[in-house]
């Protein structure tokens, strides 16, 4: 086990490198530039130059890149071009509060999404299972921006139960990070329904069943553990689709998170940004499915890692 | 089965519960904290009139984005709450006359070189150091200083240099005489600031609190980049006080959720709204709607060096064949612009009402067919995705169908579209016409027009992004450049118009702007200037 853990986070390590070398590469290869940009149409092109030559970005783009990985690996992430701020101080202070979005919302999304799942699976074919079928679509199929919209005149201007701006309590948490588990709810609940019914026609149950065993312990011992594989990979990946998907919820509801900082970068081509934002949240995708895979092994004590 | 579901059930209905009391818990103690954090600030504020019990000490003002920066000089900035924090020589006041701001008074020499400010005496930075001529200078120094890029203002570059008379004297020599001197000295990149600053911090003012030291009526005291700026009033401020202790400039990007935190009563002013809300909200109670007019203008302009688009027939054809009414009245409404009756903005010195351009198919057709076009061509538009400008260019694709001209879009993203204008070559460049929004800084028809309109002189576009030339254009502009007879100025810019909207159009210029800010009803002296800057020293908020 400890060996397989070691050799998942060592395989981590080529794996971000073509990662940073991918996202480096788009990211110049998108049209616009910086400087530019930021420093408008009205300043003559000698100008724009002087300072692209300033910032380093004239370099050939090999070039530039091992001088931004030297910079990464002294845990330099580089300035902003637009503001002049370190990139890893913005990042420290950004990241926070989408990490709290994400892990938030799925959280939600997976309390929710598997208790659905179970009860649609024990009542298969039947009214609620067909209901609880027809919420997930729509949970998946409701935008979160929309829904965000909509939980906000309902909550906030009209019961004036919860604020609308930014994340400063615990009370501000609720309602975004209810939009973004909500939006996740669907997958969540059919793959465990599917699961779970993939289980419960098989052999063991059926003779569990015979042996007079209560349906409860069926459901819940013997059934959703050998069930909880799936759903738990389904679990870990959505949690990287919500960490994507806060940028809307954070635009939303105000809050200053990490999503807001990548697409202002990109509209404003603020490559070190850009880059250093991708990076950790690939970082994070990356570690949280590492550690999804290894906790297999104690879900399912069949699965042994050598 | 069924106990399951009644687990369920009972689950959720504690967690509704739990919901409903953590719901009443916030708004019964809202009450309680919010006012023991107003005990102290209702005594501390006791000094000025309107801090009084009735008035609430805190002002919130809800925006789409941030300040880049917090650096007048700098091309990053916008300039809405600059002034807050600092002053500048002159400026204009809310009805866009120019005022004395740092300065007393001032005089123009007999060669009309030398311009001379008196500054006020005891005017004090925020940090307790009192502003001197020296500080003007090393502003002036550091802003016209063209070797870095930053700090590179088109509009400035005529002032040769900053000298220091006495402590509280300074002159501005020109290179030569300038109509627009003290129009440009409005706007925001004379800003002035602190020369111990400037030495310390260089490049780095205005990223951070600690490297802002202004004469303005407030102080920057926290700022997080992205959620929300807080000022407190700066009590020695030389026009005095400021009306409401603390201002908070909340960043909230999406509109409807400004208006929403707006009727929820968590900000008290909201700016830039969708038109569509600032109609809603104009009926609602408690509520009102303050649109004033900026000197922004909404234009398409023309690729002067394209074969076809050349031909100045083809120009006015085009010009003739778009219906300015149906586009504002359909997607503009009253609040978001009329359509233009000038190259120029009615508010910008030196514009002429030359009315709006009608529409006249028949006449659109001729030119056409004088031209040789008779059988229409394709012209693709460059449009950037701002002020609905893809609605208006989907209107205007039905407009020019109708004269034979089949119109392409190609939506840009805005850096795209930067890129694209800054610098290019004409063979670079492959659009017919481009859309553009287009309001001088300095409120002044040399900005709004010479600098934009007259014959470039490299191969590269700069700021005449079409490439538009016209010799008696050049001649009137730049004459009325170095004229201080503002009559005389008048006169030659009239001229111009003519020639610039009508004549051998520059473009089509589709509609003028205004700057709409919605706001509680309770918020009291609410004034702007013309350049989106809002008088905030002056407002207060009743309880």
């Amino acid at each position: 086990m400890l060996k397989y853990a070691v050799k998942r986070i060592l395989q981590l390590i080529p794996m971000l490198l073509i990662l940073s070398v991918i996202v480096f590469s788009i990211v110049h290869l998108i049209p616009g530039d910086p400087v530019s940009n930021m420093l408008g149409p009205d300043v003559p092109s000698e100008m724009v130059e002087a300072e692209k030559e300033r910032l380093g970005l004239n370099d050939p783009l090999p070039v530039q890149y091992i001088n931004y990985m030297k910079g990464l690996f002294t845990g330099d992430m580089g300035t902003s071009i637009v503001t002049g701020k370190p990139v890893a101080e913005e990042l420290a202070k950004r990241y926070p509060p989408t990490l709290i979005l994400a892990v938030g919302g799925t959280v939600v999304a997976a309390l929710i999404g598997v208790l659905f799942g179970i009860i649609a699976a024990v009542n298969h074919n039947k009214f609620v299972d067909n209901l609880l079928m027809v919420l997930s679509l729509t949970s998946v199929s409701t935008p979160s921006f929309f829904l965000a919209l909509i939980l906000m005149l309902v909550f906030c201007l009209q019961l004036k139960w919860l604020p609308s701006i930014g994340l400063k309590s615990p009370l501000h948490a609720i309602l975004p990070v209810f939009t973004l588990g909500i939006t996740a709810v669907g997958f969540i609940t059919r793959t465990t329904r599917s699961a779970m019914l993939d289980v419960i026609n098989q052999d063991y149950i059926r003779t569990s069943r015979s042996r007079g065993v209560p349906k409860r312990v069926i459901t819940y011992v013997h059934a959703f553990r050998n069930a909880l594989i799936p759903v738990t990979t389904a679990v870990g990946l959505r949690f990287g689709s919500l960490l994507a998907g806060a940028t809307l919820v954070e635009t939303v509801f105000s809050i200053p998170g990490v999503g807001r900082f990548l697409v202002d970068g990109v509209l404003k081509r603020d490559y070190p940004v850009v880059q250093g934002t991708i990076l950790v949240l690939a970082v994070t995708f990356v570690v949280v499915n590492t550690v999804i895979d290894l906790l297999y092994a104690a879900v399912d004590p069949r699965i042994k890692y050598d | 089965m069924k106990r399951l579901l009644t687990l369920v059930m009972a689950l959720a209905m504690t967690a509704s519960l739990a919901a409903c009391s953590g719901g009443n818990d916030s708004s019964s103690s809202a009450p309680a904290s919010s006012g023991a954090a107003s005990t102290p600030a209702s005594s501390d504020g006791a000094a000025a009139p309107a801090d009084s019990a009735d008035y609430k000490d805190t002002l919130i003002l809800g925006t789409a984005s941030d300040q880049d920066i917090m650096d007048g000089q700098n091309n990053v900035t916008n300039d809405k709450i600059l002034r807050t924090v600092y002053s500048q020589l002159i400026r204009r006041n809310a009805d866009s006359v120019i005022e004395g701001d740092l300065a007393e008074s001032w005089e123009v020499s007999e060669d009309e070189l030398t311009w001379t400010f008196h500054l006020k005496k005891g005017v004090k930075f925020h940090n307790g150091k009192e502003l001197t001529a020296k500080d003007v200078k090393a502003s002036y120094d550091r802003l016209l200083n063209a070797d870095d890029p930053q700090r590179y203002t088109a509009t400035m570059n005529y002032i040769d240099r900053c000298e220091m008379v006495d402590d509280y004297t300074v002159q501005l020599i020109t290179k030569q005489p300038s109509g627009p001197m003290l129009a440009s000295l409005c706007a925001r990149a004379n800003l002035i600031l602190d020369a111990d600053y400037i030495e310390k911090y260089g490049r780095d003012i205005g990223t951070k609190p600690e490297t802002i030291n202004g004469t303005g009526p407030y102080k920057l005291v926290e700022w997080n980049k992205d959620e929300e700026m807080v000022f407190e009033r700066f009590d020695d401020y030389f026009r005095g006080p400021a009306a409401t202790k603390n201002l908070i400039i909340q960043i909230i990007p999406e509109a409807n959720s400004r208006a929403i935190a707006l009727e929820s009563g968590e900000i008290d002013i909201a700016d830039g709204l969708n038109g569509e809300d600032v109609a809603r909200l104009d009926g609602t109670d408690g509520i009102k709607v303050e649109a004033r007019e900026s000197n922004g203008q909404h234009l398409y302009q023309f690729n002067c060096k394209d074969p076809i688009i050349a031909d100045t027939r083809v120009r006015q054809a085009i010009s003739y064949a778009i219906d300015r009414h149906v586009i504002c009245e359909t997607l503009f409404g009253d609040y978001e612009g009329t359509p233009c009756t000038a190259p120029l903005h009615p508010l910008t010195f030196g514009y002429t009402d030359l009315g709006v351009i009608e529409r006249d198919v028949e006449k659109a057709k001729s030119l056409l067919a004088e031209a040789g076009y008779a059988d229409g061509f394709d012209l693709t538009v460059m449009t950037g995705n701002y002020a609905k400008s893809t609605q208006v260019c989907e209107i205007m694709k039905e407009q020019l169908a109708e004269v034979g001209i089949n119109l392409i879009l190609d939506v840009v993203e805005n850096a795209t579209f930067k890129a694209n204008l800054n610098g290019v070559t004409p063979d670079q460049f492959k659009w017919g016409m481009f859309n553009m929004g287009a309001g001088p800084g300095s409120v002044d028809a040399d900005e709004g027009l010479r600098r934009l309109y007259t014959t470039p002189t490299g191969e590269t576009n700069e700021n005449n992004y079409g490439w538009y030339s016209n010799a008696k254009v050049d001649e009137l502009l730049n004459a009325a450049a170095i004229t201080t007879d503002s009559e005389e100025r008048l006169k030659l810019y009239a001229e111009a118009q003519q020639i610039l909207y009508i004549d051998d159009p520059v473009g089509i210029w589709l509609n003028d702007r205004k700057n709409i800010y919605v706001m509680s009803d309770k918020v009291e002296n609410f004034s702007v200037e013309v350049k989106n800057i809002v008088f905030f020293e002056n407002i207060s908020v009743r309880k």
